[in-house]
């Protein structure tokens, strides 16, 4: 498929898009190894198998970005990668081919969904174990609803007779065992005909042998679930408290995200404008413009910055200051761009200096204005340069042009 | 876990109603796979647990077989189908 054709959002929709998918894909993962175990959603286990699923095509499409099979603004491979990651990864996928052995991806992911259903069924057991003994020691507790229940379930049961010698091999214990424990033992030996019948609970609630409390219980498969469902009530209220109480500072955020995408050198033309855009917005704004013009201008030093990028910025720079924005302390900033290591970059943040001292009116400086930080990658040289230049800005009172 | 296994038609009915289900007690499990008493039910059982296909938690016996849990881990899922559809 030729994802040129595809729209191309902003990186933070596809990613969205992505995770949206995935979310519906862990679930339907989840559902296919676990599914159909009561209270699976109650065990924290089950909640971080659904994030690592969550994980994979999030993961997935910021590699595959990174390697440049995909782009990370494609509405179409969001959706691709979003709803189809497993066939990306098994190798069934022919329009998108992951790098590498992949087959083996899915072993860790299976070995922790065996341990999360290992931790049900033993759980379930516990649970349900306890909640028998519950229903046990209430119906044995008094003769009446022993008879009772044994009444219902001769009622009920095909094989009358083998329940009968078995109900009077436990009476046979009487002298050895004592009433109350052959109560509790004919009681478990119909709880067990009971539990066989299907809807057996809801049969031995209706008739009044058990209350509505140990019936509910049964419903919520035991205790151990209420008590999930208290944790995950008590987290839910912790989650909301805690994202009241903090604030998050959303400019920064934007900042922070579209200094990433400008930075960025596997963008589309489109991504690229984007960010340039929102960056002179921000550079703009005078809540946030002191802080966007000195990371902005600090993105300049980064280690393998391409050229391109470096014009962008510088590009956005200029523009935000030429659209009358406050942009304040712009030379300043730039002038410790000048330390970048790409010399390319150094001599363009060096014709920027130029330029705006020129649109200032300010006097030129021979010797600043004559160096070519091209020919001349000298340490001290290039310090002897910076220095010049701060002093250079700190006698300037560089106002926007009109 | 045993390899290519023969299994008894009742011992299939009874691993097809534990994938269904994933974690049954031994009391569903019997009125699920359409056994009538847990006696019934302990044969297949003792078949399936005795090649290491199913996981059980709880004695087998025909008295507490109602209230003995069973599993089946999902990276044996394909395996167990794959072996069902063979017959």
């Amino acid at each position: 498929m030729d994802f040129s054709v595809s729209p191309d959002l902003d990186a933070v929709c596809c990613y969205g898009v992505v995770a949206l998918l995935g979310v519906w894909v862990s679930a339907r993962q989840i559902s296919r190894r676990l599914g159909g175990i009561a209270g699976l959603w109650m065990l924290p286990g089950t909640w971080l198998l659904f994030l690592l699923y969550l994980a994979i095509p999030v993961g997935l499409f910021w590699l595959l970005d990174q390697t440049g099979a995909i782009t990370d603004t494609s509405l179409f491979a969001a959706i691709l990668v979003g709803g189809g990651y497993e066939r990306i990864i098994s190798g069934q996928n022919n329009t998108i081919h992951a790098t590498g052995d992949l087959s083996r991806f899915w072993t860790p992911f299976l070995a922790f969904a065996d341990n999360v259903q290992k931790t049900l069924l033993q759980q379930t057991a516990r649970a349900r174990n306890r909640l028998d003994d519950r229903i046990v020691d209430w119906i044995a507790a008094t003769d009446q609803r022993t008879g009772q229940f044994r009444g219902l379930m001769r009622s009920r049961v095909e094989d009358v007779a083998a329940l009968d010698t078995r109900l009077a091999g436990i009476d046979a214990l009487a002298a050895d065992l004592g009433v109350g424990s052959v109560r509790e033992r004919k009681a478990r030996a119909l709880y067990g005909t009971a539990v066989s019948l299907p809807d057996g609970y809801r049969l031995i609630y209706e008739r009044g042998i058990i209350p509505w409390r140990l019936y509910v219980l049964f419903k919520c498969g035991g205790d151990m679930k209420l008590r999930y469902a208290a944790v995950l009530v008590l987290l839910l209220a912790g989650c909301g408290f805690a994202a009241m109480s903090i604030h998050l500072d959303s400019g920064w955020l934007e900042e922070t995200y579209r200094i990433w995408r400008i930075g960025k050198s596997t963008t589309t033309a489109a991504d690229q404008f984007r960010s340039r855009r929102h960056l002179v917005l921000l550079m703009q704004d005078p809540r946030q413009a002191p802080r966007a013009v000195t990371d902005v201008a600090t993105l300049l030093r980064r280690p393998g910055l391409p050229t391109d990028r470096a014009d962008l910025i510088l590009q956005a720079m200029l523009e935000a200051k030429a659209a009358g924005g406050a942009v304040p302390d712009l030379p300043p900033s730039l002038v410790q761009s000048l330390r970048a290591g790409n010399v390319d970059v150094r001599a363009r943040v060096n014709d920027v200096l130029k330029f705006l001292a020129a649109t200032c009116g300010a006097v030129p400086d021979e010797g600043l204005w004559g160096w070519k930080p091209v020919d001349d990658v000298s340490t001290a040289v290039l310090e002897e340069r910076i220095t010049g230049w701060s002093t250079y800005w700190s006698r300037q009172s560089c106002k926007a042009p009109t | 876990m045993a390899i290519n296994p023969t299994l008894t038609a009742d011992a299939q009915r009874v691993l097809r109603a534990i994938l269904d289900a994933k974690v049954v007690r031994g009391g569903e499990l019997m009125w699920q796979s359409g056994f009538k008493t847990p006696q019934a039910l302990a044969t297949p059982v003792n078949e399936l647990v005795s090649q290491n296909l199913i996981e059980v938690i709880g004695p087998v016996s025909p008295n507490e077989l109602p209230f003995a849990t069973f599993g089946i881990p999902p990276s044996s899922h394909e395996y167990l189908r794959s072996l069902l559809r063979r017959g």
